[in-house]
């Protein structure tokens, strides 16, 4: 039993402590707004409840992963919960025009309570909702971070930091509804219960360390490979992690892999020394080949580029390859990379939400004789983040 | 082997200062493997110490009748400590801490500062929070 008060005082808030659900009234711009009656608010603080039954071991630990997931999984919680009712599935298909990785009343968590906090203190929401779980956050050692920051950045303040997971996880669950063949609110309402069910084994199987994050998306990678291979949920889900960085495109890959796959993975790394200056390895990344051509010519911006030193002139270049492989990985995070017969569990980024008639990869891999040639096929200049 | 009794190793391992205890799997060895928390002290600003829950993974070898004979990994690493410290940082400068004595905590406020028994000053959460 879970006593729930519904107002509990004044505040723009909610809690979850472990004796009961408390909820607040707040006056924001003469209007009086009740926590409690937002979906979103409830079944975010019920989520905390739920994790907290299964996994006890994190509402005290002191760790900023631990407490930013558990944040995050109140807000997955909400998400998960509104769609289970057929009218808000069918109406966010319709507002989204059936890409749901677009921002919609579903991505856009406790509207609300967000306008009222934004009328005293802006900078702290989103300008239309409390947090969005469509963003571009990518994840960053919160030990570089600060520990306060407006809505717009990352901060390493739990709220704030748990909505890079909570990105990756909407794009995932985004991407698994665009696997599906009818891709309506019926295949919506499946895909949000096997979300949910290969986050909570996922975090079953996750250990408590420091890098929370990657700890528990790698089992959910895991999960989804070993119980959900027919459905073909793992590329999705991969793609959610890393684009917000959750995990690295080799972690990702390797996280859905047998044990012998992870020792190939190890022997390409010693392979990639012996290579050319411009010949990249990129076993770990599942393309069905060891390495790749990459020409100057091709991305001579991005290959010769260096950055600038804070005082002045350039930063410390990277080296050829080290540049070479980054701009690389930053094709496959962005899903701007077309493989052209992606090996099983390559390290494809699919974009959920690109568009259907039109491609908008920028670079191909090519067969060249003896060589696969990385090269850009179109400059996209639109201007979706996404 | 030793046959594990859950609940016995959980009550033996929280007498040894171990928190919120999960056991997690057996070890091929017949070792446990256990994820708990440990009150560690976590240097903070001025020389001052706090007690923080500080989550870590170990392995319990267990003797002939099921007790707790030996432990490896039962002290935090150091990047889970350093993570603690940064933790306590960031909920002081976002409003989310209460010090020791101060009444139940205000809005925003999750965690408290308390004194135990020995005198220590722990991080204590309280609540999850909305915003």
């Amino acid at each position: 039993m879970l006593p729930v008060d519904l107002d509990f005082g004044d505040d723009l808030n909610a809690f979850y402590d472990r004796v009961g659900l408390k909820f607040f009234h707040g006056t924001a711009a003469g209007r009086t707004v009740f926590s409690g009656e937002s979906p979103d608010v409830v079944c975010h603080e019920l989520g905390h409840a739920v994790l907290d039954s299964f996994k006890p071991q994190l509402f005290d630990a002191a760790s900023i992963e631990v407490a930013a997931f558990h944040e995050s999984f109140g807000d997955m919680s909400a998400l998960l919960s509104a769609l289970q009712l057929p009218s808000l599935r069918e109406e966010v298909l319709a507002e989204t025009g059936g890409v749901l990785g677009r921002s919609s009343r579903l991505s856009r968590l406790a509207e609300q309570l967000g306008w009222a906090i934004r009328q005293s203190v802006p900078s702290s929401v989103e300008p239309d909702c409390l947090r969005n779980a469509v963003n571009t956050f990518f994840y960053r050692d919160p030990d570089t971070l600060p520990t306060t920051a407006p809505a717009t950045s990352l901060s390493s303040e739990p709220h704030s930091f748990s909505r890079g997971f909570t990105g990756a996880f909407f794009e995932g669950l985004a991407g698994m509804l665009a696997t599906t063949n009818t891709r309506d609110e019926a295949a919506l309402l499946q895909v949000s219960q096997d979300i949910g069910s290969i986050l909570v084994q996922g975090i079953r199987a996750a250990s408590v360390v420091p890098t929370f994050f990657s700890q528990v998306a790698a089992s959910m990678l895991a999960v989804a490979a070993a119980r959900f291979s027919t459905q073909g949920y793992e590329a999705p889900l991969r793609s959610g992690f890393v684009r917000h960085g959750i995990l690295p495109p080799s972690m990702a890959v390797a996280a859905t892999h047998a044990p012998e796959r992870i020792v190939a993975f190890a022997a390409s790394a010693n392979e990639s020394k012996t290579l050319p200056t411009l010949q990249l390895s990129v076993a770990e990344y599942g393309l069905g080949v060891p390495s790749i051509i990459v020409y100057a010519a091709a991305e001579p911006k991005r290959l010769e580029v260096a950055g600038a030193a804070l005082a002045f002139g350039a930063a410390p270049s990277p080296g050829e390859d080290q540049a070479a492989k980054s701009f690389f990985e930053d094709l496959l995070r962005r899903g701007r990379l077309k493989l052209a017969r992606p090996a099983k569990g390559a390290a494809e980024v699919v974009r959920a939400a690109a568009s259907r008639t039109h491609e908008t990869h920028t670079h191909e891999l090519r067969r060249e004789g003896t060589h696969v040639v990385l090269r850009r096929v179109r400059i996209d200049c639109g201007f979706a983040h996404r | 082997m030793p046959r594990i009794n859950k609940k016995t190793l959980t009550t033996e391992l929280a007498k040894r200062g171990f928190e919120s205890i999960a056991v997690k799997r057996e070890l091929p060895d017949g070792r446990v493997e256990v994820e708990a928390n440990k009150l560690h002290p976590v240097h903070v600003e001025a020389g001052e110490s706090i007690y923080a829950p500080v989550p870590l993974s170990m392995s319990v070898a267990l003797d002939a009748r099921g007790r707790v004979k030996s432990i490896d990994g039962d002290t935090p690493k150091a990047a889970a400590v350093a993570d603690a410290a940064r933790y306590i940082k960031t909920l002081r400068d976002s409003g989310q801490l209460a010090g020791p004595g101060e009444r139940a905590p205000a809005s925003g406020l999750t965690h408290q500062i308390e004194r135990d028994e020995q005198g220590r000053q722990v991080l204590r959460r309280r609540r999850f929070s909305m915003s």
